[in-house]
């Protein structure tokens, strides 16, 4: 029969802590990993074409906040309401480039607490590998990049960009590194934001004050590469390297850029432990 | 040897606790407990406004068992299931799971509104960890089981929630686990379609598929299950053959009779006549508190009435206790062309049942006086009540009065 062919699998549940072993631990985790890809596309499908089959706009929504951002802030320097110093070149690119790669860090904060919480029902009833509505949610993260891309790319022929500097290449990088610095967050924040609804709330606030506190619609004032307020807010030398990387060539800033995105490839490893841990407990909570 | 039991649910408790802050707190805090591996030994106590939802229960299942979980509302049999699933952590004891397990605990999991009927599939199937390649190969079966031909390309919405289950059903039926845990899904649909799902789950059954279902539908439990084991407040009370087990579940819950008059009404209505209580009346006239299969019973609902009023109905609806149960009896004096003059002041309305034909166990009835066809004095949504055993019913859904006799045969009927 075909059933005895396949192998018989055991599995315990007892009350200890799955730490205990974290070897095995982990090794569940990268198996569920893999196996829930093709769970994962398929919702992300899910995900996309129910969002915009029912919007007029559809995908334009993924890009506004940038294109306005841009806009306004444009208006305003015009207007000479407020007085920053611009780099050489295109304002419009480094605005539009800035806020695109601002955009895609904050959705990689919010995508991951935002797909659990729309799964809340199927999580409680359904034991399915978990890590899959991380991998939806990274999947989301780069269709919205994607979309964004299309304008800075747009406006990049439009406005007659230089031809790309030779560090052109490192840019993907980039990008990587600033949607895994968010996502590490994101992760970081599901087990508090799945229990507390502050949390949802209190990031859409704190994004809009951490915009102006962050060198994104400014260039990087001098000093600030080197002292502390890099540490404390991490996110600025990811952004600007990524920006001068496409921009203008060389950074100042790629030690810090280097230092960030190695601490963040250990905590997102921590995220992800907290995540498989976490889930039982706040399965409880979320019952129908 | 035997092989090892599909299932060992060995000691196995769990905790919950009352309110939504603390449970809140307590959540933070056991994450931080599993992160530092420690606290494991706190489990077994329960903290300030804990308590116990499932207390030391063990079982086993073994390959080709169907076991029923027999229990009331609240008596933890969700919670375990959910254990079993491997959703929940226990917080004494320990779950041995061995071979593919699947829960139809919730059919159409991820089903999506906006998408139609076959993209919702896709979905589905994905979420219950069956491959797309299984499912482009069974697709048609799918939605020939759905009976959804002529829908499948509509969005969700504009399906209807019978639709739904089918859909929900037609795509879990494709899984052949091991073990299948069974909540509920199946008390909806209309009866042609329940027929179909359990002719399914029986084919599972002859493939050596374990079952572990709960239902307050005991007449299906009975036909499905083999062995059962019975919850109350999160212990085990009973465990043996199906039949043992609703039997030890009824008399358990006689013990402790809801009181037959109903409580004091919180918006009591304005109409001209009110419903004051209920209850049941022995042959004699007493007032009793848990009727018996077999006896001639009186159902007695007094009324208090602000003047005298003509043809009034008395509409009795008796179900099954639990969600999405049958109805077992519906009955009303206007049908039976028994209209009554209700005088000012108090009255009974009797309902005799000669003899009392519901088999023992736990009722819920819709009582409602009215003036037909319209007008509605007052109605009681929901009276409970137990019925206690009297002549064996077996495994029957009514109790039929009956005598056995052996008479000579008549001669001229002719022999073939």
């Amino acid at each position: 029969m075909e059933k005895s062919e396949t192998e018989q699998t055991e599995v315990v549940y007892t009350p200890q802590s799955p730490l205990t072993d974290p070897a095995r631990l982990l090794s569940a985790q990268w198996a569920d990993l893999k196996r829930s890809r093709e769970l994962a596309v398929r919702l992300l499908k899910r995900n996309l074409s129910a969002r915009y089959r029912q919007t007029l706009l559809g995908y334009f929504w993924a890009v506004f906040p940038m294109v306005a951002t841009t806009a306004v802030w444009l208006l305003l320097l015009r207007r000479n309401v407020i007085a920053v110093e611009m780099p050489i070149g295109s304002p419009v690119l480094f605005l539009l480039i800035g806020m695109m790669l601002w955009q895609t860090f904050v959705d990689a904060v919010q995508a991951p607490l935002r797909v659990v919480s729309e799964s809340k029902s199927m999580l409680a009833k359904i034991n399915f590998p978990r890590e899959a509505l991380l991998l939806t949610a990274l999947g989301e993260v780069l269709v919205n990049f994607a979309i964004r891309l299309i304008i800075v790319i747009a406006a990049w022929i439009w406005f007659a960009g230089d031809i790309p500097s030779a560090t052109f290449w490192f840019v993907p990088l980039g990008v990587l590194s600033i949607i895994l610095f968010g996502t590490t967050i994101g992760v970081l924040l599901v087990p508090l934001g799945i229990l507390y609804q502050d949390v949802m709330h209190g990031l859409a606030f704190l994004f809009q004050v951490w915009l102006f506190a962050t060198p994104v619609l400014y260039p990087t004032p001098t000093g600030w590469s080197h002292g502390w307020i890099a540490w404390l807010n991490p996110i600025g030398p990811l952004i600007n390297t990524t920006r001068d990387w496409l921009m203008v060539g060389a950074s100042d800033q790629v030690a810090l850029f280097c230092t960030f995105s190695a601490l963040t490839l250990i905590v997102v490893c921590f995220g992800m432990l907290l995540y498989r841990v976490a889930m039982p407990i706040l399965l409880e909570r979320m019952q129908s | 040897m035997a092989d090892p039991p599909l299932i060992e649910v060995r000691n196995v408790s769990k905790k919950y606790c009352v309110g939504l802050k603390r449970s809140l707190v307590y959540a933070v805090r056991d994450i931080g407990n599993e992160l530092l591996v420690r606290g494991a030994a706190g489990r077994s106590q329960l903290r300030k406004d804990e308590f116990w939802a499932l207390k030391d229960v063990s079982f086993e299942v073994n390959r080709g068992d169907s076991l029923a979980l027999i229990g009331a509302n609240g008596a933890g049999k969700s919670s375990l299931l959910k254990m079993i699933n491997g959703l929940m952590k226990p917080d004494t004891g320990s779950i041995t799971v061995r071979g593919r397990i699947a829960a139809l605990i919730e059919l159409g999991a991820g089903f999506n509104p906006i998408l139609t009927g076959r993209e919702n599939i896709y979905v589905n199937a994905a979420v219950l960890g069956i491959s797309r390649s299984d499912i482009d190969r069974k697709l048609e079966a799918i939605i020939d089981f759905a009976e959804l031909d002529r829908f499948i390309d509509m969005p969700l919405k504009s399906y209807s929630s019978g639709m739904r289950v089918r859909l929900g059903f037609a795509v879990a039926a494709q899984l052949e686990p091991d073990v299948l845990l069974i909540d509920e899904v199946l008390a909806v649909g209309d009866a042609a379609f329940r027929a179909k799902c359990y002719r399914r789950l029986n084919e599972l059954s002859n493939n050596g598929t374990a079952f572990i279902m709960v239902s307050h539908n005991h007449h299906s439990l009975l036909t499905v299950c083999n062995c059962a084991v019975g919850i109350d407040k999160g212990e085990v009370f009973a465990s043996g053959s199906v039949r043992s087990v609703i039997d030890a579940y009824q008399a358990h819950a006689t013990t402790n009779p809801d009181t037959p008059e109903i409580p004091q009404r919180r918006n009591a209505p304005t109409s001209s006549a009110r419903i004051r209580k209920m209850g049941f009346r022995d042959e004699p006239g007493q007032w009793i508190p848990t009727p018996r299969t077999g006896d001639v019973t009186d159902f007695c609902v007094e009324i208090e009435a602000d003047e005298t009023l003509e043809d009034v109905s008395l509409a009795v609806v008796i179900r099954v206790g639990g969600a999405h149960a049958d109805t077992i009896l519906a009955v009303t004096a206007s049908d039976d062309d028994q209209l009554q003059r209700v005088e000012k002041g108090c009255a009974e309305y009797r309902l005799r049942l000669q003899p009392l034909g519901l088999p023992p166990g736990s009722y819920v009835a819709k009582v409602s006086i009215s003036r037909p066809p319209l007008e509605i004095y007052d109605m009681v949504e929901a009276f409970q009540f137990t019925v206690s055993p009297g002549p064996s019913c077996g495994d029957s859904i009514y109790y039929n009065p009956r005598s056995w006799s052996v008479e000579p045969a008549d001669s001229q009927q002719v022999n073939s």
